[in-house]
């Protein structure tokens, strides 16, 4: 019973998933500053010193090394790096 | 499955804004694994440390592994810190791994006033932003704020000052309270462990500034804690009762947005999540690991 409990309870988060995936496909959130970010490092423009979102209204608070670690994504599409950020959020979840 | 029910709101807002939140939660939890449990301290430390370069909230595992005797797992996360600190200035040219960082230390300099109020944006809702919303008449620019009142008293900003301080210092040093046993010795067990590791993550989206919704997902493990405690070991107490009512409680508060989003200008007005996060932390305080637990130990 346990195990028929949680192999229902992983179809369904697997089931999410997918459904997330599909139906966010074009959205990037806030993982639209971090890319900017990271593609503005590789162009040797100040990160701290500029505004990010939409709107320009948030200040950048991401490491240095976290936005050098991110650059090869920048080397992507940004609906390409952000389902591979949004699979990594997912695998993270599973391990948690 | 209750864990993953409470958690909905935090799990959906992280995926839906692409948040960092949910993998800096894993390299906590997974490194605090491989230290302790695996022996892979090389490996554990490496994780750790790239959460705390990532974000600065996880170095609050630093104090912790030393408490409980993991030197090496220690010395390893402060070497990994070293090396990945050092990266940028390895890899970029011209002294601008440096520059970087001293740009990003004045963003997060915790004695601006900036980070102190932590009122720069209404969606903030760390430690800091709920007691200057209580403190000071008129903070932030909310947009219930003209409509309700959110302050119990008007305090000048240097009594906030103090006040965020004095209450930063007495979370902090709660974590005493929950290691109890003398320094540098192992936790009792792993029920033990893991309470103590969900005080402390618990506690980073209270210490630290900038703190918006989706980073009270670091409430998660001790939400688990409260869950395994209440439907394993049920019938001990009569406050049974009473602890899962509080328990309900804060999962409901932690899912207002999810279940009642228009009214979301009057949480981040009233800053609920820390309503929650505190039902939560007294749940952990009353609810040591039951004599079942102790019988489990692993050490």
């Amino acid at each position: 019973m346990h195990v028929f409990n949680n192999r229902i309870l992983w179809l369904i988060i697997s089931l999410l998933a997918i459904v997330f995936l599909f139906l966010e496909v074009n959205r990037l959130g806030d993982f639209d500053i971090y890319y900017q970010a990271a593609a503005d490092l590789y162009n040797e423009i100040l990160i701290y010193d500029k505004l990010y979102g939409v709107n320009g209204e948030f200040a950048y608070y991401g490491s240095p090394t976290l936005t050098l670690l991110m650059v090869p994504l920048t080397l992507l599409p940004k609906v390409v790096a952000a389902t591979i950020w949004k699979i990594l959020g997912l695998f993270a979840l599973v391990r948690v | 499955m209750i864990t993953f029910l409470g958690m909905s709101f935090l799990l959906y807002t992280n995926f839906h804004q692409l948040q960092f939140t949910i993998i800096l939660l894993y390299l906590c939890l997974e490194g605090m694994h491989q230290i302790i449990h695996e022996k892979r301290n090389w490996l554990g430390a490496f994780l750790i440390g790239l959460g705390v370069i990532a974000k600065i909230g996880p170095i609050v595992f630093l104090p912790y592994l030393i408490y409980r005797g993991h030197f090496k797992g220690f010395l390893w996360t402060a070497f990994s810190i070293c090396v990945l600190v050092a990266l940028p200035t390895i890899v970029l040219e011209g002294g601008r791994g440096s520059e970087l960082w001293i740009g990003w230390a004045s963003h997060l300099n915790p004695l601006s006033d900036l980070n102190v109020f932590d009122m720069n944006n209404e969606k903030n809702h760390g430690l800091s932003a709920w007691l200057s919303t209580l403190f000071i008449e008129g903070i932030g620019h909310s947009k219930a704020n003209r409509e309700v009142s959110r302050h119990i008293a008007d305090l000048s900003p240097d009594s906030v000052k103090i006040i965020i301080l004095m209450a930063r210092i007495s979370l902090a040093t709660m974590v005493l309270y929950f290691l109890r046993s003398l320094t540098f010795k192992k936790a009792q067990n792993d029920q033990y462990r893991f309470r103590e590791i969900s005080f402390l993550l618990l506690a980073i989206p209270l210490l630290f500034p900038q703190q918006r919704s989706y980073n009270f997902l670091f409430v998660m493990p001790a939400a688990a804690y409260l869950a395994y405690q209440l439907v394993f070991y049920k019938p001990i107490k009569k406050s049974f009762r009473i602890k899962w009512i509080l328990f309900f409680i804060a999962m409901l508060i932690l899912n207002l947005e999810l279940l009642l989003g228009e009214f979301r200008p009057y949480y981040w007005h009233f800053k609920t999540l820390i309503y929650a996060t505190f039902i939560l932390l007294f749940l952990l305080v009353i609810m040591s690991p039951s004599t079942e637990g102790r019988a489990q130990s692993l050490d």
